[in-house]
């Protein structure tokens, strides 16, 4: 079981609520709010590389500017 | 609360995402019909500021405060988990005395306190005022500590008051003092959201203090090519796969590491000149050696280029190199952060005063980002024993059983006769007890401590405190309850009020919110109502002083036995008289400012002003801080601390820069650091031919300490159950020991057997296991031998020679 806190960041502030609710869509993810310095998101996912590839998927999209982790615990 | 283990993971994730995105991080729980109430978590030596909420009487939901500027509502696993340890089942609710058969007999408080009060004083007319002592802890509340200072000290004139602190950061205050000549560091927690180079040693921050750690991430974060996070450890532990650069050392070769990171910083032109010129250069510690000139010290470096010290090290010189270059670039903000790695040593002062050479050398300190921060790993052992004097040698804020003046001052704030307090410390922890097995120490009182699992080579320990008579105050059955001849049921954490400080100068209060269970009392109600006891049949009274808590004036006069003070915040107030006009100037800390500021005050705070919240920075005058950060106040949600040193600027010190530290350390410096040259060294008991592996232990995420209150929350249980010892794959497949399969360590104090967890954490040649089980006491093996002990008196825990082999 992997667990991760992450910020996605959007590209402009007028895209965030567009984005949160494309990465709600997202399997194993779930958004906790949107703030000032982005999108407070939780990540679930069998393993850490699972999760890993996830992110990589939401950083490859156009208006996220950046994802950023706050907290992953695997085990 | 009935949260899953998953769902408490998932909750941590959702609190760090939050306050990431700048929102406050709240737990989904359900909180109608909840009052939250301000405190401070239980556990490490961060002081996480936590709401506690509370339903019927009962603590119910915890969650991070977003205006804290400790954790910015954030919280950890264990955080999550603090309304569980108020609850287990076996909580002690009522006075306990052994009998005469081994069983324990419930009894009534005041049979309790007159038992305990009457071997106490006939001990202390029979064998005088050295044959009982007090073993307190980091966990006490500063007015539990200032109380049965007082009472050991003040009243009964013995200096057989030690704490648990000493066996976790004695070292660190050793360092602070032979530096700076004044205990605690010049910056604090606010310099980790300007820092450049985070240099962590000898601390898994990651799992110990991952509060602290998740600033690092958000610093990292935002500023991926521009920060380094450097991780020395021989563990590859979760903090060293976060770094940039992990330095893996042989276990017990760091002062060679740091000698030569301070070769690569005096030989590469990373010197601030200007910085120097508040710095002087003396050989070894304390007052032993020589003075000599910056010259003589890179002279003295010569020897530990990397070149010449990396295959002793165990790390590529050229690592070494990187990781100096990152921590002295010129126009680079450095924080170096350690904890017991560093402080649990034989060598724990000379490693200390290393790591502030480093900041001295290149100007790494008073600045944005710049501070050498000693993390402590209890949630008062700064408040209550550092700076309260909780220790044999020390009176409090920063005062000195030796010193007569010292004691002038504290007889006249205390209400006693000068004549009654002790003149000369008497020993260090471990001493203390190596004196209860002798005999010499007939009674101790242990409060809110658990030596019986936590004390090195706990064998015979353990059989000191079973043949004396031994008084536990304490919230469950331990292993040292159940050596104890009586037992105190105590409040816990929101059960009782007080106030604790932490790492960074940092005082927080912390407000009853429950009752606690059965017949349960506060621990400074237990040492009140004991010391009005002693003190009756000693006969002596107490002239204690109803103060003004804002003018200071005194508003009564009391002549009682006992303590004078009844309530905490009269013990917060007699405190902080003694703490003014000391450098840990805690006058400012009135109980209204302390309640009314998420993240409480940071000493030196002379001013009663509400707004003021005390000092970010020590040592450097108002004009400095302006010119080094573009102001001179940091503005919080409540009130503001001040970026430069309200003690300096209170007593007309002279600046920009002024290491002020009055200690006699310092004769022959005053207003300077000393950057002590020191050889390396290494540990008391390397490893050998006999004995050829080092054995290292510690803390987990999981578990906090001894596991008295982290064991009884079934998910933190479920989560880490039991002990077991990291092994390296290299040294398992040479063993034949698989992966679970059981492992018999030996040392030449004791053994044990554990499961194996065959992982590249460990490095060949060093085994690590945690403290927490009860049921598998690692301290059986571990070293007391006062040859062992760090110049602070702190025993050895990260390094002794054990044997293993497949059990």
């Amino acid at each position: 079981m992997a667990i991760a806190g992450a910020v996605v960041i959007p590209v402009n502030d007028a895209a965030a609520a567009e984005l949160a609710a494309r990465l709600a869509k997202l399997p194993g993810l779930e958004v906790q709010g949107i703030g000032p310095r982005g999108i407070a998101v939780v990540l679930e996912a069998p393993q850490t590389k699972d999760l890993e590839r996830l992110s990589e998927e939401v950083l490859a999209w156009e208006e996220v500017a950046d994802f950023q982790l706050g907290y992953c615990n695997w085990e | 609360m009935n949260m899953t283990r998953r769902d408490v993971i998932k909750a941590s994730a959702a609190a760090a995402a939050l306050s990431l995105a700048g929102l406050p991080a709240t737990v989904k729980a359900a909180d109608d019909g909840i009052r939250y109430g301000r405190s401070q978590c239980r556990f490490c030596g961060t002081g996480c500021t936590v709401l506690a909420g509370v339903r019927n009487g009962r603590i119910v939901a915890v969650k991070g405060d977003a205006d804290s500027p400790i954790n910015f509502g954030r919280v950890c696993m264990k955080g999550y988990a603090l309304p569980h340890i108020l609850y287990g089942k076996d909580r002690l609710t009522r006075p306990m005395i052994r009998q005469a058969d081994g069983s324990l007999k419930a009894v009534s408080w005041d049979e309790a306190l007159d038992y305990v009060a009457d071997r106490f004083v006939s001990l202390i007319k029979e064998h005088g005022v050295d044959s009982v002592a007090w073993y307190g802890s980091g966990q006490n509340t500063t007015q539990e500590a200032f109380a049965a200072n007082k009472l050991f000290k003040g009243i009964i004139g013995t200096a057989n008051v030690e704490g648990n602190p000493r066996l976790c950061m004695a070292s660190a205050v050793g360092g602070y003092l032979n530096t700076f000549g004044a205990d605690e560091p010049a910056g604090g927690y606010d310099d980790f959201e300007d820092c450049d180079c985070f240099f962590i040693i000898g601390s898994n921050m990651a799992e110990n203090h991952p509060m602290l750690f998740r600033r690092v991430i958000d610093r990292k974060s935002a500023y991926k090519d521009k920060v380094r996070v450097i991780v020395a450890d021989p563990r590859y532990t979760p903090s060293a796969r976060y770094a940039d650069l992990h330095l893996k050392f042989r276990p017990g070769y760091d002062m060679h590491l740091l000698n030569a990171m301070a070769h690569v910083i005096v030989t590469e032109g990373m010197v601030d000149e200007e910085h120097l010129a508040y710095c002087t250069f003396r050989k070894g510690l304390k007052t032993k050696g020589d003075f000599i000139d910056f010259a003589a010290f890179k002279q003295f470096l010569a020897d530990y280029a990397p070149e010449k010290v990396a295959d002793l090290v165990g790390v590529p010189a050229e690592d070494i190199r990187t990781a100096a270059r990152w921590f002295g670039k010129n126009g680079v903000a450095s924080m170096s952060i350690w904890c017991m790695g560093i402080n649990q040593r034989t060598k724990g002062v000379h490693l200390n005063c290393q790591l502030h050479n480093l900041h001295l050398l290149t100007g790494k300190i008073g600045k944005p980002g710049s501070d050498s921060l000693s993390l402590t790993g209890q949630p008062n052992a700064c408040g209550g024993t550092r700076e309260q004097g909780g220790l044999t040698h020390l009176l409090p804020a920063h005062r000195a059983v030796a010193n007569p003046k010292h004691r002038a001052e504290m007889a006249e704030i205390w209400g006693v006769k000068v004549e009654w307090l002790p003149t000369k410390p008497t020993g260090p922890a471990v001493n203390m007890f190596h004196r209860l097995a002798a005999g010499k120490v007939k009674a101790i009182w242990i409060n809110t401590t658990n030596p019986g699992q936590s004390l090195p080579n706990l064998t015979p320990m353990r059989k000191a405190m079973r043949n004396a008579f031994t008084v536990v105050s304490d919230v469950y059955p331990t292993r040292t309850t159940e050596l104890a001849s009586v037992i105190l049921p105590s409040a816990m954490w929101v059960e009782k009020e007080g106030v604790m400080g932490q790492t960074d100068r940092r005082s927080q209060f912390i407000p009853k919110l429950v009752e606690p269970p059965g017949e349960a009392k506060p621990d400074f109600w237990q040492i009140k109502e004991i010391a009005r006891r002693i003190a009756k049949k000693l006969g002596r009274k107490t002239r204690y002083r109803v103060l003004d808590p804002m003018t200071g004036k005194v508003k009564e006069v009391r002549e009682v036995y006992g303590l004078g003070f009844e309530t905490e915040e009269e013990a917060w107030n007699e405190y902080r008289l003694a703490t003014r006009g000391q450098d840990v100037d805690l006058w400012g800390a009135t109980y209204a400012k302390l309640k009314a500021h998420s993240g409480g005050v940071t000493w030196p705070c002379p001013s009663t002003d509400f707004d003021n919240r005390g000092s970010a920075k020590r040592y450097i005058s108002k004009s400095y801080a302006a010119k080094q950060f573009g102001f001179f106040k940091r503005p919080y949600k409540t009130g503001y601390v001040t970026l430069y040193d309200q003690h300096l600027e209170e007593k007309g010190l002279p600046g920009p820069i002024n290491y002020y530290g009055h200690h006699p350390f310092h004769k022959g410096s005053e207003g300077k650091a000393i950057v002590r040259v020191l050889p390396a060294g290494l540990s008391y008991e390397m490893p050998d031919a006999a004995y050829p592996f080092v054995l290292n232990t510690g803390r987990v995420i999981e578990h906090w300490h001894s596991g008295t209150m982290t064991m009884r929350v079934p998910m933190l249980k479920q989560m880490n159950p039991a002990a077991y010892v990291e092994i390296s794959p290299e040294d398992a497949n040479r063993l034949g020991i698989a992966n679970g399969g059981r492992v018999k360590l030996v040392s030449r104090r004791g053994e044990i057997v554990l499961p194996a967890w065959v992982t590249d954490r460990a490095r060949p040649g060093m085994v690590f296991v945690p403290w927490f089980d009860e049921t598998k006491l690692i301290n059986l093996l571990t070293i007391d031998d006062p040859k062992s002990w760090s110049g602070a008196g702190e025993p050895d825990y990260k390094i002794c020679a054990i044997k293993i082999a497949k059990a």
